[in-house]
């Protein structure tokens, strides 16, 4: 499933996972064990894993909206100071062809009013430096960048 | 999706047994809170403190649980982890609960 490469600065690791919300848990899971072997020690509040989650879930739910026999390509690579990853899917396409804005919730709301969802995309565009998306045929590619700090390695 | 609580002083303390709260727990999670919402406590300490990741959809699952509080409580929040705190903050869910260091910080206040 995880191929793990470490080169001096690099650590890459690819997964091929189906489209369920338990397996993008046990992806996260085995990642976050990976780095912990590894010399690569991101710091406690760094937020990967959150803006990982929310691209996985994120075709979970509406790419393959939650068909759960569809596949996921995952390629992650941490460097010192960023992480890369791309993933690929063939569910449908993104509505319009283009990612989600991604706006902030509106929280000056009553209480019953409030949004429980809606802050997925938000979290990955503040998050990510690099985020782009393309459907090559029948595919969805996402590529993004974000900054992340290592501590000793 | 496992709880455990301890009710002080009528503050009910809500302990999450969990590393994660994300979208494979989001609904066990808030179908579980209803359960603990059933008794006689109507101040609840949802204690974060063993939490070290939440995606959005637990984020969400958190927003529901604090709805079903019934009317005249409330739910306030102790021990977000570094990771959790960040993503409270910025959602800017961070200004809809009160945020306690800890249980015990909660418990202090109340009483």
């Amino acid at each position: 499933m995880t191929a793990g490469s470490g080169a001096n600065d690099t650590l890459a690791f690819q997964y091929v996972l189906r489209s369920t919300p338990e397996a993008v848990r046990e992806t996260l899971t085995s990642l976050r064990e990976q780095l912990e072997v590894s010399d690569f020690h991101t710091c406690p509040g760094d937020m990967w894993e959150v803006v990982i989650a929310e691209v996985l879930n994120n075709i979970v739910e509406h790419a393959y909206k939650e068909r759960p026999d569809g596949e996921i390509q995952l390629d992650v690579n941490f460097q010192t100071a960023v992480l890369k990853a791309h993933f690929v899917d063939c569910g449908s396409a993104m509505p319009h062809g283009a990612l989600p804005e991604g706006k902030s919730a509106n929280v000056d709301v009553d209480i019953q009013d409030m949004p429980e969802g809606g802050f997925g995309w938000y979290l990955i565009r503040t998050l990510s430096d690099e985020l782009t998306y393309e459907r090559r045929g029948r595919e969805n590619h996402l590529s993004l960048e974000m900054p992340i700090q290592v501590v000793g390695g | 999706m496992e709880f455990s609580t301890h009710t002080q002083d009528h503050v009910m303390i809500v302990t999450v047994e969990a590393e994660r709260i994300d979208a494979s727990v989001a609904i066990a999670f808030k179908d579980k809170m209803r359960e603990q919402m059933g008794g006689n406590a109507a101040q609840y300490v949802l204690d974060l403190h063993k939490v070290m990741f939440i995606d959005s959809s637990g984020l969400g699952s958190i927003v529901a649980a604090m709805k079903l509080v019934p009317q005249g409580g409330k739910m306030d929040l102790a021990g977000l982890t570094p990771a959790v705190d960040k993503v409270f903050r910025m959602t800017r869910m961070d200004s809809i609960f009160t945020i306690h260091g800890s249980a015990q910080d909660a418990l202090a206040k109340s009483a």
